[in-house]
């Protein structure tokens, strides 16, 4: 009964034998509709994890260059454009002790943020300057490292340096290792100025607005710049796991206390999360027109399969196959043909999305200034519902064309042609 | 003809085939039509937005102003000339002089870096009408009600940090090109709204004549923006406006100055092209397998239509006119089942948020000529879907084909 196949005599019941035998006995047919299926799920899957990679990229390259996993800053300091050094909070070591003791928590680093003036060359320029403890800065924000197109790093200790953005250091027109004034008020009014190596350029020309002339000193200098003691405007968190941000939110705000204010970067970059989710939903709604045309082609598959072989339904009846046996029979066959479709695209697609990710591809994103390194990624549980999805909506398909195979009259049957 | 009305009556041969396929192509075109309508009006929007209520839809500097590292010094005339001269292009309607420039804005105890816009009220709104509107609630616009220069709209988050409220009093200062340092006083008549993540909070526009006097800049602009009568249009007008005002003049387009939007916008192109082909494969698959069908239980038929004279490429013919009926059939369904879509939420307004922004409605609309691109690539999908089959078709032996069941 199964010569010619090539999966030999199975262990396998009966109907489920007679269902192979059919989707096998129009090769072709079958291939097509299985083919369909292929292409949409492979597809699917293959944007869903490209898509996946962009929006994980997104979400470091915001986190890890700029944001960090959690900020803390004195109660109404987020509302205020003009760097009031009023709202300012601790940044000794028992204070940060209290943010690093929180489980989870890996690093916090201080910062302070205030607009001076760079000077050079008796050119002078308004510029917000970002003081950071480089040793610490570069745990919170990695990926700000990368930004640093020409020179190094802030020193830890020794000469004071600076790095400064590309439009501010052409506009007082240093070049790396030059020296620059930097003047700027302190709480009291009073300008102070300090002399500062010029050891990095950040970013590239045509940076995207809105702030285009910035630069960084180390914390140090900029506590002595502003005369602050050891305080800061913000600390910016780093955690083990990006995911457990809002988790820790109320944690750190509890070590904190009320007077400072804990947000993550969901609440500074909500940006990125409304992105995330307009794409998703754009996906889903994709993804399910694919599935459904291509769960038409099962239904018509389906459709003609019944039809050709009304006598042989005769046949089946006539010698005591029950109806609820026909009807699983077609409906068997269909879940072959989706599932075996289904597996096929997702196989294939998985196995290219791990290739890529493995090599990880590089991509253009508007908002940003340089190439993003994306890795493609797919959990098993996203393709094992497109899989169930898929063997569902197969079976859903055929729902019609079998209920009629199972309700042919066999005398009926057996006369047609 | 006679063929073709013989491919329709194949096709009504078998209803349900033909409507299960042609339900696909329909399926398929009526998602094509929505996802243009909806993602279309949404750039639309956006580009609206950035054109009416901030750049206009093309800008005139001096040659080497943008980037330069002290734009204030290549300035152009403040002259009816040189704006009648950028009238007289075909397709401009409106021109608005400007001036951009940087300088601190203090309520006497705090001060803020500001980058502040100046505008003439008299002719700024013919080209971003929505700068009359891009306020937030309570605020008055430039020049709106009793003329008077001393005038500002800040943006909100900068109003508050400095606790201004409407009738404040707050003090700019800047360095004009070619003066000392200057401040003046200005009233607090209206806020400015920050709608994406994007714009800088430090914004503030002024009266032209006020950016005038603080500067010392009398009689000059930095910028003048162009508004057109059709946004289509654009590139041929600036090129136009290009050649007319010679090379000592910078014409940019607002997407030359907007490279996020028009990266968006590009990749929505290619988003709706990567759609359509996956809706092409999936589609043409199922169209494949019914021509096939169609073909091996029509092969005595066609045996029978070759022996009594019927020529090969007339039955090819035959299976490829059916092939363009079930697209322009599903083609057609489709098209208008999603221009009814698209043209009921149009009717209604669908309220959504771009990311980082605030709650705008659109109204989806398609355009004609995209529901005939539709229909046009159903049906050359499908016929190229159905090339396979009506060339087995048409290669059959008249002898085998008849001795075949």
């Amino acid at each position: 009964m199964l010569k010619g196949m090539p999966f030999g005599p199975l262990l396998l019941p009966p109907l489920l034998r007679i269902a192979i035998r059919n989707v096998w006995r129009n090769r072709r047919r079958s291939l097509l509709t299985v083919l369909a299926l292929f292409l949409g799920i492979g597809i699917l899957v293959s944007v869903r994890s490209l898509l996946s990679g962009l929006q994980a990229t997104l979400r470091d390259e915001v986190v890890l260059s700029q944001t960090g996993a959690l900020q803390v800053h004195r109660v109404g300091f987020l509302n205020s454009v003009s760097f009031s050094l009023e709202l300012d909070l601790p940044a000794d070591d028992v204070f940060l002790a209290k943010i690093t003791a929180v489980p989870g928590v890996k690093v916090a680093s201080p910062r302070i943020s205030f607009p001076g003036m760079a000077n050079a060359n008796d050119t002078t320029a308004f510029a917000v300057f970002t003081g950071i403890d480089p040793r610490r800065e570069f745990e919170v924000c990695p990926r700000r490292a990368e930004l640093i197109s020409v020179g190094a790093m802030l020193a830890q200790s020794g000469p004071a340096s600076t790095i400064l953005s590309h439009d501010l250091a052409r506009l007082i027109g240093v070049a790396i290792g030059e020296r620059a004034t930097l003047l700027a008020n302190d709480k009291d009014g009073v300008l102070n100025a300090i002399d500062l190596n010029y050891v990095g350029m950040y970013g590239q020309a045509h940076m995207p607005p809105p702030e285009k002339k910035f630069g960084f000193v180390p914390l140090a200098m900029a506590q002595e710049v502003l005369r602050m003691g050891p305080r800061a405007t913000e600390i910016v968190v780093a955690i083990d796991k990006l995911d457990d941000a809002e988790k820790l939110k109320p944690l750190v705000q509890a070590a904190v206390g009320p007077t400072y204010e804990v947000t993550s970067w969901r609440d500074v970059a909500a940006f990125v999360e409304d992105t995330i989710a307009i794409q998703n939903i754009v996906l889903d709604v994709l993804g399910g027109i694919f599935l459904l045309v291509a769960l038409l082609g099962i239904a018509n598959t389906m459709f003609m399969s019944v039809s050709e072989r009304i006598r042989e339904i005769g046949t089946m009846m006539a010698v005591g196959v029950r109806r609820w046996q026909i009807l699983t029979l077609f409906l068997l066959e269909a879940m072959l043909i989706g599932v075996s479709g289904a597996l096929l695209g997702a196989v294939v697609g998985s196995c290219w999305v791990l290739y890529l990710g493995s090599k990880g591809m590089l991509l253009r994103a508007g908002i940003f200034d340089k190439p993003l390194h994306v890795h493609p990624t797919i959990g098993p549980g996203y393709v094992l519902s497109v899989v169930a999805l898929a063997a569902l909506g197969a079976v859903l398909a055929a729902l019609l064309p079998s209920l009629r195979a199972s309700r042919l009259r066999p005398v009926e049957a057996l006369d047609s042609l | 003809m006679r063929l073709f009305l013989l491919a329709l009556r194949n096709l009504m041969r078998n209803k349900r085939r033909t409507l299960l396929t042609a339900l696909a192509i329909f399926i398929g075109a009526a998602a094509l039509v929505v996802l243009q309508g909806f993602a279309k009006s949404l750039l639309d929007v956006m580009v609206d937005i950035i054109v009416l209520s901030k750049s206009g839809a093309i800008q005139v500097h001096r040659r080497d102003h943008i980037g330069s590292d002290n734009p204030l010094k290549l300035t152009m005339p403040h002259d009816p000339a040189l704006v009648a001269r950028i009238l007289s292009v075909p397709g401009i309607t409106a021109v608005a002089p400007q001036i951009g420039f940087e300088g601190v804005i203090s309520n006497g105890s705090e001060a803020a870096v500001l980058k502040a816009l100046a505008i003439d009220p008299a002719v700024e709104y013919t080209v971003c009408t929505k700068r009359l509107t891009n306020l937030t609630l309570g605020s008055r616009a430039l020049g709106a009600g009793q003329r008077h220069e001393r005038e500002v709209l800040i943006s909100k988050p900068l109003a508050d940090s400095l606790g201004a409220k409407q009738g404040s009093t707050l003090v700019v200062q800047s360095a004009g090109p070619h003066a000392p340092l200057n401040a003046l006083d200005l009233e607090v008549v209206g806020f400015l709204p920050i709608r994406h993540f994007s714009e800088s909070k430090r914004q503030a526009t002024v009266t032209l004549s006020f950016a005038q006097e603080l500067l010392s800049m009398k009689g000059e602009v930095t910028a003048y923006i162009v508004g057109v009568s059709n946004l289509d249009e654009v590139d041929q007008i600036a090129a136009r406006l290009r050649t007319a005002l010679g090379s000592d003049y910078d014409v940019r387009s607002w997407y030359d100055l907007d490279t996020r939007t028009r990266e968006a916008t590009n990749n929505y192109r290619y988003a709706l092209g990567f759609v359509a082909v996956v809706l092409f494969v999936l589609v043409a698959a199922g169209c494949i397998n019914t021509m096939l069908m169609s073909v091996y239980e029509r092969v005595r038929e066609i045996g029978t239509m070759l022996a009594v004279g019927v020529r090969r490429w007339q039955v090819m013919l035959l299976f490829l006119w059916e092939a363009v009926a079930l697209g322009l059939f599903g083609g057609l369904g489709g098209s208008a089942a999603g221009y009814l879509l698209v043209r009921w939420l149009g009717w209604r307004g669908v309220t959504l948020r771009p990311p980082g922004g605030e709650l705008t409605i659109i109204r989806p609309n398609v355009g004609f000529g995209f529901l005939c691109a539709v229909v046009g690539f159903a049906v050359v999908s499908t016929v190229l879907a159905a090339l396979y089959p009506a060339r087995k078709a048409a290669r059959l032996r008249p002898v085998d084909a008849l001795r075949a069941t």
